[in-house]
């Protein structure tokens, strides 16, 4: 059984200033931020001891605490690095921080604090079979981790990505998802809706199937030899890893990532728990055996 | 007292008297050693814990009665400082307090940046802390800190806090430290202080034993005018000890708690309490181990400047677990067994001892009097509320 | 016919049957190609095969005013189309629409009923399956009915 822990990294209450560099568009709800720091070689000075560089660029699974100023912060996944040294921020604008993040102009300024959290066990899978399971703004904390797993494929037996959204507008990273189709049959990417809405070009290209994503799952599989990295809804996430189990795959091979109310992100405000866990730092990526009977009992 | 276990030893070696007035000087020598001195006092007819300029601000010749929802002060016939057992305030006020301003921000055309303001340590000594409080303080610095630390405090007061630790003279009928381990000694838990006391308040003689556990203590106990402990001191500090104990009546009877709790998770038993509970979240204000912090930003008029604010919150309120478009735990019901299943149970995974040191407090400030003993007797039951049947050794 | 038969013991829908029972079957069957815009059913007319898709995309499709053409669910290399040939009155739900060009075994409903009439064990077995495959789709029409991906409602509360 792989085991996660949250890297030691710098962890204050004080955010760094960011800018936004770049701004995509990706759906009508959803863009991403592709921030900087403002100053990465100078540590803010505080108290002594308590130093924060903010520069590191986080792994796939973590996130960044993103302060919009004079609003509040919210947690949001690292949705990709670049090699310009920018991480990339994908936020849906269903609050008043996340609409306040999403009104920023290029040039405007955040706070951020972070990387915090737990990460895609993805370096430790090689040689298995991987499955990713991606459902709507889910596909965002895993776009890190299919991009290392694209750029190393022949470490793995097979990688089949299926990704899951609302209607074919709703599909976030859609240039990307073309490219990658076109890495068939090294890189096997199955798209579903849960509606067709015959209305966007891009839609049409990716030719998604209408249905429940897991319906996408292969009737048979190599269980034993099989890891899965599954994000999304939280019923989205049980059902899959219930599809999944009764495919053979152990739950101990299955890794979800969850979310709850985040404040201090370091294990300290008490806010993230989920019965023993701080989502915050014991998640949020976690294996399935850990949360799965949790998930199943109301207002835990 | 015949009994010579040394296990029953309450008091360790080095032990000295002293008398009222020597008791009082113990103020003039902490003042001048520049401490800020915290100790229970007497403010509308409760006890709290605020700043003492010498011995005269305790409340002497109070004691108390508790009960669930109840909080009476009464007055004793002799004039012990430490008659008293706990009131809604913890040290947790002064280790970790209620607000505090974690950075300020300022948006200008340089941009946005960001300062944590800077204040001087306090140097602060508490002079009563209980043995249970002492297991709280013991208990919030593991939370802080993690365990990489073995640090007894928060490290930002650790080097200023002077502990003069008292060992209880009564139990009220809140009390159930003896359940928890944590008491009624203050010698018996491993726990870190400077100095010790157990007081003994007669009508005709009013003295103290005092001890000393550091070299800082050791320095100022030498500065006040002692006399020697013989064998009486440690019968009577033993005596005094087991009259607290077993004049304790309230148990926790939890045997495997990270297990009891995970079966009862849809247990009847929660519906009954929640009917109660007005979430009014008394119980985590007094409760000297909750930790539980929410931040609060605010900007001035401009939008220009910005402050963060670190405050106590309560997992009782419903935003405590907002997500989306609701709260995860909508229901009183759910705050409650978050609650409980948290300082009881789920603790021990995260922290490596119960999160409940049986001072009682949350029995007390309970305004409906919920009881988390019998909340824990209650879910021992069957489902439906018959006994579990002994099992035959 | 041979190759009926064996094209028919490898669609997952019959796995495990045995050879007896796929042989027993294929008299039902007959390999088909249809090309990509091409209807294999409409609603509302009699429902005449069981459609055991070998490779292509099938859309279950309905026509809704102001709409056009919806597709409810799309069938894939392995799936089935159609289970209105089990039951009375034997007419289509819903128009099969193929996406791309596709194959198929199709089976001829009535001659499969009769076939399942004559062999319970064999009634059994397709019984079986049908129903496994009608509680996954409706399984998932209820995942998809929660409209999970929705984006949450602004409530007022405090904090962000």
């Amino acid at each position: 059984m792989v085991g996660l822990v949250a890297p030691v990294g710098p962890n204050s209450f004080v955010p760094t200033a960011y800018r936004v560099k770049q701004k995509i568009r990706e759906s009508a709800d959803t863009l991403t931020l592709a921030i900087a720091p403002i100053n990465p070689l100078a540590a803010i000075p505080i108290e002594a001891g308590l130093a924060h560089t903010g520069t590191s660029t986080g792994q796939p699974g973590q996130f960044n605490m993103l302060y919009a100023h004079g609003v509040g912060e919210i947690p949001v996944s690292i949705s990709g690095t670049t090699n310009g040294g920018l991480t990339l921020q994908t936020i849906r604008a269903v609050g008043p921080v996340s609409r306040a993040l999403t009104r920023l102009k290029v040039g405007g300024q955040l706070g951020v604090r972070g990387p915090f959290g737990t990460m895609w066990p993805i370096q430790a899978l090689a040689g298995r079979s991987l499955i990713i399971i991606a459902g709507g703004i889910g596909l965002a904390p895993l776009r890190p981790a299919i991009r290392y797993a694209i750029a190393h494929l022949a470490a793995f037996t097979s990688v089949a990505i299926y990704i899951g959204a609302r209607t074919p507008d709703d599909l976030i990273f859609a240039r990307e998802l073309c490219k990658w189709s076109l890495l068939a049959p090294a890189l096997s990417i199955k798209i579903a809706v849960d509606s067709w809405q015959n209305t966007s070009a891009t839609g049409a290209l990716l030719r998604p199937s209408v249905g429940m994503v897991t319906a996408l799952l292969p009737g048979r599989l190599p269980a034993s030899t099989t890891s899965a990295l599954v994000c999304g809804p939280e019923v989205m996430m049980r059902h899959a890893g219930l599809d999944l189990m009764g495919l053979g795959v152990s739950a101990d091979d299955i890794f979800i990532s969850l979310e709850r109310n985040m404040k201090c992100a370091i294990g300290l405000c008490g806010h993230c728990q989920l019965s023993s866990l701080f989502i915050c730092k014991d998640g949020p990526v976690l294996p399935l055996t850990r949360v799965q009977h949790l998930l199943r009992t109301l207002e835990l | 007292m015949t009994d010579e276990d040394p296990g029953k030893q309450m008091l360790p070696s080095g032990a000295h008297r002293l008398s009222n007035s020597g008791f009082s000087n113990l103020f003039n020598q902490l003042h001048a050693a520049g401490y800020t001195i915290i100790g229970p006092r007497l403010e509308q007819n409760a006890i709290v814990l605020d700043e003492l300029q010498s011995a005269k601000d305790l409340p002497s010749g109070w004691g108390d009665e508790q009960e669930a929802s109840t909080y009476r002060l009464r007055r004793r016939a002799d004039q012990a400082y430490f008659g008293h057992n706990l009131g809604a305030e913890s040290w947790k006020k002064f280790l970790y307090p209620r607000r505090q301003l974690l950075w300020r921000a300022q948006q200008s055309g340089a941009g946005l940046e960001f300062e944590r303001p800077v204040s001087p340590p306090q140097a602060l000594a508490f002079i009563g802390v209980r043995a249970c409080d002492l297991a709280a303080i013991k208990i919030q610095a593991r939370v802080h800190q993690g365990q990489e630390s073995d640090q007894p405090l928060n490290p930002e007061v650790d080097r200023s806090v002077f502990i003069i630790a008292v060992n209880c003279a009564q139990a009220t009928a809140t009390c159930f430290c003896t359940s928890m381990t944590t008491g009624p000694s203050v010698y018996k838990h491993g726990y870190q202080y400077d100095l010790a006391l157990t007081e003994f308040a007669d009508v005709n003689d009013h003295h103290f034993i005092i001890t000393a556990h550091t070299a800082r203590g050791q320095a100022v106990l030498k500065q006040l005018p002692l006399q020697d402990a013989d064998e009486s001191a440690q019968l009577a500090v033993t005596r005094q000890h087991e009259l607290t104990a077993q004049s304790m009546s309230r148990q926790l009877d939890l045997a495997n708690p990270a297990e009891f709790f995970k079966s009862r998770l849809e247990h009847p038993a929660w519906e009954a309490i929640a009917d109660r509970c007005l979430s009014c979240a008394n119980c985590t204000m007094v409760c000297p181990t909750c930790f539980c912090t929410k931040v609060e930003d605010t900007t001035d008029l401009s939008g220009d400047h910005a402050e963060r604010w670190l405050q106590w919150d309560s997992c009782f309120h419903l935003d405590f677990s907002h997500l989306h478009g609701g709260s995860v735990r909508k229901s009183t019901r759910s705050r409650y067994r978050q609650w409980l299943t948290h300082k009881l149970g789920t603790w021990h995974e995260q922290f490596g001892s119960s999160g409940c040191v049986g001072c009682g407090r949350c029995i007390a400030w309970c305004p409906v009097g919920i009881d988390l003993t019998a909340a824990v007797t209650a879910l021992g039951r069957l489902p439906n509320n018959e006994a579990v049947p002994h099992e035959p050794n | 016919m041979n190759q009926i038969e064996d094209l028919i013991c490898v669609h997952p829908f019959f796995a495990g049957l045995g050879q007896e029972f796929c042989l027993f079957v294929a008299r039902c069957g007959i390999n088909q190609h249809y090309a990509g815009g091409q209807y294999l059913a409409h609603e509302g007319e009699s429902a005449e095969a069981l459609f055991l898709i070998r490779k292509g995309n099938i859309a279950v499709e309905t026509k809704v005013p102001e709409r056009g053409a919806v597709i409810i669910e799309t069938l894939n290399d392995g799936d089935i189309a159609g289970w209105s040939w089990f039951f009375p009155p034997y007419l289509w739900s819903f128009d099969l629409h193929a996406l791309t060009n596709v194959s198929v075994i199709a089976l001829n409903a009535r001659c499969l009923r009769d076939k399942c009439e004559d062999d319970p064990r064999l009634g059994y077995e397709i019984a079986k399956r049908l129903a496994r495959m009608m509680t996954e789709r409706l399984k998932n029409t209820r995942l998809r009915l929660l409209d999970l991906y929705k984006a949450p409602p602004d409530l007022p509360h405090r904090g962000p």
